[in-house]
């Protein structure tokens, strides 16, 4: 499984991109949403977890610039924020969306169910 | 209870309202990224109990981590405090630029979310005017965020601090919500605070003025 990290919080994606690495998955980890999309272009994934709140370009509009370039790619979200808005949205959009500070194990749990709805 | 004060409560509301939000959010982010270095801590160790060996300087380095969240969560608890009471006197004496400062900082995660920078134009000694703080915030929180809703979505707003023969002036510059003489927000604020917003299409300067002394509330 190959992930793309996305949060502005570069102290928090190094470090659960460095956990998630001791646990066998391949990480590439993101500060923006620029450097995101220029890792796309880039590499191979098949999930994004994106946070949802970034200066410039949050992760709900990143999802969309990722799908036109990956269509089929799988998402979670992660969010400090909690408003019923945008969890709805991502459940309408059926995607997992969970709220930091996030348990890894419950993470793992999300992108390895996102990675088995995965449209190849 | 008037409609304009009824109105007044309702914007202070959602004004509050959305400084909570930001303030539990930027706590949540220090929570986070101490909650993801302690498990890497834990993680460490688990792989040092099967024989890796444990680096003291990278331990070093998650614990710098943590302490410098905790005294941002701790900065973030001391402003959300101070908005708190910055409901707790009608009228009180502000420094200017150090209140519009405070109102900055607490908006700051959603003006750089808008791609809006503001800044202060620095003043050589303080203005001090005797208002009432929390609708003083209000106030620049709602003319900041019609700069950035209005035509033109300004990227880099200037504020002016001079003295005028009754009070104060600010000057915002550029502000793109002016549409000659009309602004697109409620008056009941600046009523309620006495103050006058004027507004110059040819300069696209917004200009807000409040007396040195409110009178009533």
């Amino acid at each position: 499984m190959r992930v793309l990290l996305v949060d502005d919080e570069m102290e928090y994606v190094s470090t659960l991109a460095e956990r998630l690495s001791f646990r066998g998955i391949e990480v590439r980890w993101a500060s923006s949403a620029k450097e995101a999309l220029a890792y796309i272009n880039k590499e191979p994934f098949d999930i994004a977890v994106l946070d949802v709140k970034m200066p410039k370009m949050g992760g709900i509009e990143l999802k969309q610039k990722i799908e036109e370039i990956v269509p089929g790619m799988r998402f979670i979200y992660l969010t400090g924020h909690g408003s019923e808005d945008d969890y709805k949205r991502g459940v309408t959009d059926g995607i997992s969306y969970l709220i930091k500070p996030v348990d890894i194990d419950q993470l793992v749990k999300a992108m390895n169910q996102a990675a088995a709805d995965r449209i190849d | 209870m008037n409609r304009q004060t009824e109105k007044t409560k309702l914007t202070g509301l959602a004004y509050f309202g959305k400084m909570m939000a930001l303030i539990s959010h930027e706590i949540k982010n220090s929570l986070a990224i101490i909650n993801e270095n302690a498990g890497l801590m834990e993680d460490l160790s688990l792989m040092a109990k099967k024989g890796y060996s444990l680096d003291p300087e990278r331990t070093g380095t998650i614990a710098g981590r943590v302490v410098r969240q905790v005294q941002r969560a701790d900065t973030t608890v001391k402003r959300m405090n101070r908005l708190a009471h910055s409901v707790d006197n009608p009228v009180t004496g502000i420094d200017v630029a150090e209140t519009l400062a405070f109102t900055l900082e607490l908006g700051e995660k959603t003006f750089s979310t808008l791609g809006l920078r503001v800044e202060v134009a620095p003043l050589d000694r303080p203005v001090i005017i005797n208002t009432n703080e929390f609708l003083f915030m209000n106030l620049i929180w709602e003319i900041l965020g019609y700069a950035v809703q209005g035509g033109g979505r300004a990227e880099n707003i200037t504020i002016a601090i001079r003295r005028n023969d009754n009070g104060v002036d600010l000057v915002f510059s550029p502000h793109h919500a002016v549409e000659g003489a009309k602004v697109p927000w409620d008056r009941a604020l600046e009523e309620a605070l006495g103050a006058e917003i004027l507004s110059f299409v040819d300069t696209w300067e917004l200009l807000l003025k409040i007396p040195e002394i409110l009178k009533k509330v």
